[in-house]
């Protein structure tokens, strides 16, 4: 268990500037997941983590120390690649052993470790293999045995199990969040699935083109994103923004927005939970009103009265989606595509109106400018 | 009805167009076949009859049994291209390997201008043996080349006449070789280099193991298959250098760098005697063929490498 902690860290190559300014601080036993789109500096920013990339300008510190001219075998750091980066003309029993060996771990204490391993992960059966002869799922156990063996402070995990079809991807993951449970070591792990990240991470990072969006725990990333671009990458379907204007309402404020029922245009006012002082300049002025779809649902009598903030009101339906679960219903709020989850007993036909019910008590607020949280 | 049409279509198909449609493909190879059984094959099984008769300027047809692959070793000049040969052949190859593996490994260090030097090294590899053979022939030759050069800049004492040396020239083939060939072995193991997964060398870094021990340990045994058709290419190259040794010493001086395919050049067209000839040629293929069947049946029936 380490804390380790990044310092404004930046990295450019020659004109590009892939990482502007990273500052993230992590306490012993912690499991960050940078979450993030293909490209926006994930893997650099762990590379620079574990060393094999030089940092331009900024610290990384482990357990307090600043680690920028440390070897990287020497930061006693361990890392799963996205390719699983077996040695291909290793044994997966060399494969493990070749840290340990490197380290100079005496030979009867590297079978111990190795079969302790093995076992953790069920590869026993594997060990006579080369990475050929394995299938994927067995390949990325190997990865992680050859992690997992050395027993080091801070593991990196680079989309480990995006080479994985959905199955087993779903499996690999509770095994992760099991052995983190169990080893307690902390954890860097990237990926771009927000829903790897959200089941398994104790901090998320969101980030974009270079820079942490929003650094928080998963349940807070998701019920108060930072920014739009938060809200619209986390969740599946993301958020629903609907274009509104903030109007007084009794002596609240509500949300303002057009919406089509019955066949005539109207506006519809929805009360905000909690109406705090610092929503006053923003009285009569333009926001974008951010909803999860499961927060806009069949209008029910019984939940409407025990739950204070929903506001019911009638809207047309576009379009249809079953998940099973769920019906994903299209409507048009403020002239933009927002979706409903309709229980599948309770749809309306498109084109007919419905009765929605929107819970504001998970409602967020943006300004439309900068797309920050209000 | 459609069903009907379809029918009928199916009816022509059967007729002469339909057989040349289904054939066309094996008439189109058939003459180059024809040629290749004919050439190759036809004229290997010849050459291999031919050294077992005693044939002298013109074919004789009559067998002696296998007393050729005896007396061609009492040959002083088989002698010497045998000796040439193998000379030759392990300076050529353990050279150019060495060589092309240290400028691969140069070359891998990401540096700048790289598709030019890349260029430069591979280039001699796209010239001829003959173009090879007459640069070098003056570039070593005193009178004109290096020497002469050396001379003119001032250093009169320098000499290097290795190529009018009876005992040296054979060396003069191997630096000419070694010149042509050593910027394709860069290349094969270049590419083999560059085909080592990035993450594979990081996981190695985190590892704990050193550069020398990630060349040593993982990257070389996973190249290895390179090194082994570089080896076998090296090799029947060697064997048949001809050309070469024609254009830089022409086999000389005296004798001194005949090799197998000169010896047999010489007793074919100069000293009238098909028999050694026949014979020196199915040693050479034999010699070839020991190296690459074993290899091909390697390369196509051993286990994927992944
Ligand atoms: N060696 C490099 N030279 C130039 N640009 C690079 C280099 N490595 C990465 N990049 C750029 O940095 C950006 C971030 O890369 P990366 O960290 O791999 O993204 P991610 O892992 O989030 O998909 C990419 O736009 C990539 O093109
Ligand atoms: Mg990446």
């Amino acid at each position: 268990m380490a804390n380790l902690e990044v310092r404004n860290v930046r990295k450019s190559f020659g004109d590009t500037h892939v990482l502007k300014g990273i500052s993230l601080d992590l306490d012993g036993g912690e499991f960050l997941v940078l979450l993030g789109p293909s490209g926006c500096g994930k893997s650099t920013l762990l590379n620079m983590i574990a060393g094999l990339d030089s940092i331009t300008d900024g610290e990384i510190v482990i357990d307090g120390r600043v680690v920028n001219a440390v070897h990287p075998k020497n930061r006693d750091i361990a890392m799963v690649f996205q390719s699983y980066a077996l040695y291909p003309n290793m044994t997966v029993k060399k494969n493990i052993a070749f840290g340990l060996e490197m380290r100079g771990v005496p030979a009867e204490e590297r079978e111990r470790l190795i079969s302790r391993t093995a076992e953790l992960l069920q590869i026993d059966h594997l060990l006579g293999r080369k990475p050929a002869q394995l299938s994927g799922g067995q390949r990325q156990r190997v990865a992680m045995g050859r992690a997992l063996v050395r027993d080091p402070k801070i593991f990196l995990f680079d989309e480990p199990l995006s080479n994985l079809d959905a199955k087993l991807r779903v499996d690999m993951r509770t095994e992760i969040k099991k052995l983190h449970a169990r080893l307690g070591t902390t954890i860097v792990y990237v990926t771009h699935d927000q829903i790897e990240a959200m089941t398994l991470a104790t901090q998320i990072a969101v980030m974009r083109g270079g820079v942490i969006e929003q650094l928080a725990p998963p349940q807070e990333v998701y019920e108060q994103p930072a920014n739009m671009y938060v809200g619209g990458f986390v969740g599946s379907p993301p958020m629903n923004f609907v274009p509104a204007t903030l109007v007084e309402h009794g002596n609240g404020l509500a949300v303002r927005f057009a919406c089509t029922s019955d066949g005539s245009a109207g506006d519809v006012d929805l009360p905000l939970a909690d109406p705090s002082e610092d929503l006053a300049p923003w009285r009569d002025r333009k926001v974008i009103f951010g909803l999860r779809p499961e927060a806009l649902t069949d209008y029910n009598e019984a939940e409407a009265s025990i739950r204070e903030h929903a506001h019911a009101f009638d809207c047309r339906v576009d379009v249809l989606e079953p998940t099973g679960a769920d019906t994903l219903t299209y409507v048009d709020l403020g002239g933009e595509t927002a979706i409903a989850r309709v229980n599948p007993r309770r749809t309306t036909n498109p084109g007919e109106t419905m009765r929605l019910m929107a819970d504001m008590s998970h409602a967020s607020l943006f300004d439309p400018e900068t797309e920050r949280r209000i | 009805m459609p069903a009907d049409t379809t029918v009928t279509s199916s009816d022509a198909e059967t007729g002469v167009r339909g057989w040349l449609q289904r054939h066309l493909s094996k008439l189109v190879v058939a003459p180059s076949f024809l040629a290749a059984v004919i050439f190759f094959y036809g004229f290997i099984l010849w050459t291999v009859y031919i050294s077992l008769t005693g044939s002298r300027m013109l074919p004789d047809y009559e067998l002696i049994g296998f007393d050729n692959y005896l007396r061609i070793w009492r040959l002083s000049r088989w002698e010497t291209a045998f000796d040439n040969l193998f000379i030759f052949g392990v300076l050529f190859i353990l050279i150019s390997m060495a060589v092309g593996c240290v400028l691969a490994v140069l070359l891998d260090q990401r540096i700048r201008a790289e598709g030019v030097l890349r260029s430069i090294y591979l280039y001699p590899m796209a010239i001829s043996y003959i173009v090879t053979g007459t640069a070098w022939k003056w570039l070593l030759d005193p009178g004109i080349g290096l020497e002469k050069a050396m001379h003119d800049m001032g250093w009169t004492s320098f000499s290097f006449g290795w190529i009018n040396d009876p005992d040296m020239a054979i060396y003069t083939v191997v630096i000419a070789a070694v010149w042509q060939a050593s910027g394709f072995v860069m290349a094969m193991v270049l590419a083999a280099l560059r085909g080592v997964d990035d993450e594979i060398i990081k996981a190695a870094w985190l590892d704990g193991a050193s550069l020398p021990n990630i060349y040593r340990r993982i990257i070389i045994p996973t190249i290895r298959p390179v090194f082994l058709s570089a080896f076998v290419i090296l090799m029947h190259l060697a064997i048949k250098t001809f050309d070469l040794v024609m254009a830089l010493t022409a086999g000389g001086p005296g004798t001194s760098t005949a090799v197998p395919a000169t010896f047999m050049y010489d007793m074919a067209f100069q000293r009238d005697r098909l028999d050694f000839a026949a014979t020196s040629a199915v040693m050479m293929l034999a010699t070839v063929a020991a190296i690459i069947v074993p290899y091909l049946y390697s390369e196509i029936r051993g286990p994927r490498r992944g």
